[in-house]
């Protein structure tokens, strides 16, 4: 222990820089919207940064991890498409528009995004989750089509009945209802339970209608809405997916449509090589009007580069009078027949998407496909309400027990205890202080590390008063009785905080974002409940005696 | 002011009541454990959904149910808030299926007059839950070693095994009265229990400090008065530390909000149950192991 005066000037030089570090997150908080937007942008911008951060789970935002579909990738591809895809999620968040996002790599099969003050949780989740692989493939139609269903039913028979007996059972049900009603329907019942268990064949399920006349003549095919997952479960089945040419694959169509009884979607058989892909689009916007029967419906309007543009006249060239579908993440958006060779540089999604969605689209269409389906490991989103109520609730929890504290220490330690009470609102300061200077990020668990710190910081004093009390009971004089009650209980300090220092140290390792700054909240405020305690109460106390002699000590 | 002068309780004498205390509350948490099959774990460890949602009216339990299962979510733990208008509600992990936004969804599609604000949404898959298991349990391993090797150094073997087992003594307390109040065990109550661990042994060294001081100072005096003796000269401290921590605790748990409820659960549990072992079960241990092998004293 130096001088009274070296001690003083030490404790001056700590609180000085502390108010330094404190100084623009005072500032942040004082200034009112108005103040803050007149503000020049850069000078904003640097007055935030200096201040303290809030967490995600303060101010609102997204924590998520993706992870790389393996099951999709060649092997020793993982790096090369690990990268690409981060591009791609880089690319779709700047165009998207978020402020300060954090990508990361995380092992060498995830990414950590965080955005902070997302509002919109799912359209965040559609831009990062979203394949948007865009590809333009050619359609074939009518006996083909028919052909590979056959097969289909020719070998999974067995399967195939079983799928559908329940359902066919159901149609008998309602078909006997009706019947019954105007008719003796024994003979029916026969009829329908002979038919029932021979179950449904997939070809009687998929309905095919001529479209358009003369010489391009088309064929769509659809499937009634009662069928619909039937024929998607027997579709789905790894042995019917065996029994399909490589060459091609069933598409469906984006939507369900409402017929006049049931609904219906459109059901395709597509190339599988692609004439072109998003790779060749240069550019993607929303706009209306596309499709002219739906004139205020939002769609995508894409304009293709030059290797695009090539490709697409080639394409169309050699194949007029066949359907051409733009397929996205293999559902079918459109599927318009292809009437001359085309050179113009535009194509458009249309579909049942409201603005927003489609403005997501287009920037995911934009910044271009993911390399592989990433998965959705984990996800924590906090909206901007439940940050703001958190940190209402954290900083009234902080000065109400900060008062109480406060409240206690004056009436048991007396005027020491009010010396107690400065040590703690410094020790306050400088915990604040630490985590702006440190440019830390403060978490709910974080504001909950502080309101525990207030508590724990007063401990250190409480050991020190206590054994003045002990020293000064043994008949010492109050100088000599601080003077042994602060060194026999700086080792007791020492040893107690460095334990719970350790389980600090192993919490930060170990703990992810949140749980990180109750940590560091933690630590900082130990460290600066022993200097408060040890050194700055200390030094008060030293000060005064060294002036006047004091023969009874309020403690 | 002075709530306790010159305290001279028979802490030491007691201890067998204490043990008995101390093993019954264990063997009612492990009961309760063994019997649901484990602690509660949240979605942090044992993967899954959470979505947490806030209308502008009253709303009933069942009306969510229904809104539910309209998407096939019927089934999922619906939890109300006592404000009658806030929600949390859990499901499943379906690495294919965005079911926290499908749960959503069949919550704005069935009440369309009603505003929903989205206020959190949770999702670990299985894998990620697995490793925050692992790394948890590492923590809490990794963090009793590390103070085992700092008390061993600075005080005496047997004094770092009083303290660790002390530790465990109150981590299985509190994980006990987690299981029987039916809380769930999530990163947050983990590090909870770290900060029990930092807590309760503050305290217990405190007392060990002085005993360590009090066993050179009366090396004549019998081994478990002296231990007694130091547990009364530090029991002001010891009372007064834990009040004030306490009281903000407490104000944590009532003020702090729903998200960090079951954190200040756990801190109060921990406060309280390591006030109580500092007292009651590190120091006797020490007393205990005396008897079996007399420490050497100068």
């Amino acid at each position: 222990m130096g001088s009274v005066k070296w001690r003083i000037i030490l404790i001056a030089i700590v609180v000085i820089v502390a108010l330094f570090y404190l100084y623009p997150t005072l500032k942040l908080v004082s200034l009112s919207d108005e103040e803050k937007a007149a503000m020049p942008a850069e000078e904003y911008a640097e007055l935030r940064n200096k201040s303290i951060h809030l967490g995600l789970d303060l101010q609102g935002g997204m924590h998520v991890v993706l992870e790389i579909d393996k099951t999709a990738i060649e092997d020793g591809d993982l790096d090369n498409t690990m990268n690409k895809a981060e591009t791609v999620i880089r690319n779709r968040i700047d165009k998207f528009g978020v402020a300060e996002p954090l990508i990361q790599k995380q092992g060498n099969d995830r990414l950590v995004v965080q955005l902070a003050g997302v509002k919109d949780e799912q359209r965040a989740k559609e831009l990062l989750g979203r394949m948007a692989l865009l590809e333009f493939r050619l359609l074939k139609e009518g006996d083909e089509f028919r052909q590979v269903i056959a097969t289909v039913d020719e070998s999974l028979k067995g399967e195939i009945r079983e799928i559908t007996v329940d359902l066919e059972a159901e149609e008998f049900e309602r078909e006997l209802e009706e019947a019954a009603m105007d008719s003796d329907t024994t003979g029916l019942r026969d009829e329908l339970e002979s038919e029932i268990s021979r179950g449904r064949s997939l070809l009687s399920m998929v309905t095919f209608i001529p479209l358009g006349s003369g010489e391009s003549v088309h064929e769509n095919s659809m499937v009634v809405g009662k069928y619909r997952m039937a024929v998607k479960e027997i579709l789905e089945m790894a042995d019917a997916r065996g029994l399909i040419p490589v060459d091609v694959q069933v598409l469906w169509d984006s939507e369900v449509r409402q017929g006049k009884d049931d609904t219906f979607q459109y059901i395709y058989l597509a190339e599988r090589k692609p004439q072109l892909t998003g790779k060749h689009i240069k550019s993607a916007s929303v706009s209306f009007g596309l499709d002219p029967d739906y004139p205020n419906m939002p769609g995508i309007r894409m304009e293709m580069n030059r290797v695009g543009r090539s490709l697409f006249a080639k394409a169309t060239g050699e194949n007029i009078g066949r359907r051409l579908a733009i397929v996205l993440d293999d559902n079918v958006h459109s599927a318009p027949n292809i009437k001359e060779k085309i050179r113009s540089a535009t194509a458009s999604i249309t579909g049942s998407f409201d603005a927003d969605q489609a403005k997501g689209l287009a920037v995911v269409i934009e910044a271009g496909a993911l390399p592989a389906p990433l998965i959705f490991a984990e996800e924590r989103t906090v909206g901007p309400s439940l940050g703001r109520d958190s940190i209402r609730s954290g900083v009234r929890a902080a000065i109400i027990g900060l008062i109480a504290v406060a409240v206690f220490m004056v009436i048991y330690y007396q005027l020491s205890g009010l010396l107690a009470i400065l040590a703690l609102i410094l020790n306050l300061i400088i915990v604040l202080a630490a985590l702006g200077g440190m440019r830390g990020t403060l978490t709910l668990p974080g504001i909950a590390g502080i309101i525990l710190t207030i508590g724990m910081a007063v401990d250190a004093n409480v050991l020190v008063f206590e054994r003045v009390r002990e020293e000064l009971g043994l008949g010492k004089t109050v100088r000599r009785a601080i003077k042994d009650g602060y060194s026999r209980a700086f080792y007791t300090i020492l040893d107690a905080n460095v334990t719970t220092l350790i389980a600090a140290a192993v919490l930060y390792q170990f703990g992810t974002g949140p749980i990180r700054g109750f940590a560091v909240t933690l630590s900082i405020g130990i460290l600066a409940s022993m200097f408060t305690a040890i050194i700055v109460t200390r030094t008060v106390f030293d000060a005064i005696t060294s002036v006047k002699r004091i023969d009874k000590l309020s403690i | 002011m002075r709530f306790f002068t010159k305290p001279n309780f028979d802490f030491i004498g007691k201890r067998k009541s204490a043990f008995l205390f101390s093993a019954v509350l264990i063997g009612a948490g492990l009961i309760s454990l063994a019997v649901h099959g484990g602690p509660k774990l949240s979605i942090d460890f044992k993967g899954g959904v959470l979505v947490q949602v806030k209308f502008d009216r009253q709303v009933t339990t069942e009306e969510i149910r229904s809104s539910l299962d309209g998407v096939g979510y019927g089934g999922v733990e619906i939890q109300k808030f006592s404000s009658g208008d806030e929600f949390i509600l859990r499901g499943p992990y379906e690495e294919d299926k965005d079911v926290s936004g499908e749960m959503i969804a069949g919550i704005r599609l069935d009440m369309p007059g009603t505003s929903v604000d989205v206020r959190r949404v949770e999702l670990v898959g299985p894998k990620i839950g697995s490793e925050l298991a692992k790394r948890a349990t590492l923590a809490v391993g990794i963090a009793l070693l590390a103070i085992l090797v700092y008390i061993a150094w600075r005080f005496e073997f047997r004094f770092a095994i009083a303290a660790v087992v002390t530790l465990l003594h109150d981590i299985l307390v509190t994980l006990g009265l987690f299981s029987l109040t039916g809380r769930e065990i999530s990163l947050a109550v983990i590090a909870a229990f770290l900060t029990i661990v930092g807590y309760s042994l503050n305290d217990t060294i405190v007392v060990f400090d002085r005993i360590r001081e009090d066993l050179r100072k009366y090396h004549r005096q019998p081994y478990n008065e002296v231990v007694n003796a130091s547990i009364n000269e530090t029991l002001s401290r010891t009372v007064i530390t834990s009040l004030t921590t306490l009281v903000v605790v407490l104000f944590l748990f009532f003020l702090g909000g729903e998200v960090l409820r079951d954190f200040s659960f756990a801190l109060f549990v921990g406060v309280i149950v390591g006030t109580y072992s500092s007292i009651f079960v590190a120091s006797p241990i020490l007393v205990e192991w005396n008897k079996k092998s007399p420490a050497k004293r100068r």
